[in-house]
């Protein structure tokens, strides 16, 4: 299991890797500025082929369409090798945006990153 | 490039006086205007619900006008107008580019768009902003909240 943190600008993400899954938990926001940071991150991660990526949305109070563009494109490439990402309890503003965006056909949302990676099978 | 208001708008409101900020075509400019909108929507208590709703609105604008408007070239602008009262709120960005054509823009909620990584954000503004307008060359995006 390995942890890192990137705490530029306003947002901070953590990332702990396991066997078969991957869980990247986000602090703060993902304005603009930040979005590039989480894309880089995300796929970085999704490049190590997890069978399942979570992203721990507990602590995010903002996302905008460039920090929702780095989510779909770490969908796909998790596509790539048959991997899913899960959301992990976004707060209601941004489960409105994915709701809103229609997003929630993407991605399914799970109540804890422990739920999340359970139900990969 | 000023920013002047359109009095063939809604006549019942006010045109309001917006104050100008300039800034540079760089994501990282947007921290000072951002501030100041938020500064504004929370003296006049405006609930949090809406005040995400126009960090949200305003953040897509800056971004449409740096990438898209402006083709991210350093040497342009980014204009932005702030009006706010216990109304409403008049938020402004223009660019310098040719303009677009808000019409023209895809549903990015269609089915075979949903897994496309871009193009939401015009779709965002509508859907948190009360009243979206643009002028005629559009190049100026005019985003209105009320406050309720």
């Amino acid at each position: 299991m390995t942890a890192e943190t990137n705490a530029d600008h306003g947002l901070r993400i953590d990332v702990r890797t396991e066997e078969n899954a991957a869980v990247v938990t986000l602090f703060g926001s993902v304005g603009m500025e930040e979005a590039d940071d989480l894309r880089n991150r995300l796929l970085e991660v999704a490049d190590q082929k997890p069978r399942v990526l979570v992203v721990d949305m507990t602590n995010l109070d903002f996302i905008c369409s460039i920090g929702l563009s780095g989510l779909v494109a770490s969908c796909l490439r998790c596509w790539r090798h048959q991997g899913v990402v899960r959301l992990v309890r976004p707060k209601p503003a941004i489960h409105n945006i994915l709701v809103k965006t229609k997003l929630t056909v993407l991605f399914e949302i799970f109540s804890s990153p422990e739920e999340a990676i359970a139900d990969s099978g | 490039m000023g920013l002047s208001p359109d009095p063939n708008n809604d006549p019942e409101l006010e045109e309001p006086e917006l104050e100008e900020i300039v800034i540079p075509n760089d994501f990282r400019a947007v921290r000072k205007p951002e501030g100041v909108i938020l500064q504004k929507l929370e003296k006049h208590k405006y609930s949090k619900d809406a005040i995400f709703a126009v960090r949200l609105a305003f953040q897509e604008a800056i971004s449409n006008a740096v990438r898209h408007g402006n083709g991210g070239d350093p040497n342009k602008k980014v204009t932005v107008g702030i009006a706010v009262d216990d109304k409403q709120a008049v938020i402004e960005v223009q660019d310098e580019g040719p303009g677009f054509e808000p019409d023209s823009v895809p549903d990015p909620t269609l089915p075979d768009r949903i897994s496309l990584p871009s193009g939401r954000g015009i779709m965002l503004i509508h859907a948190y902003m009360t009243r979206v307008e643009y002028n005629k060359n559009g190049n100026r995006i005019r985003m209105i909240k009320v406050n309720e």
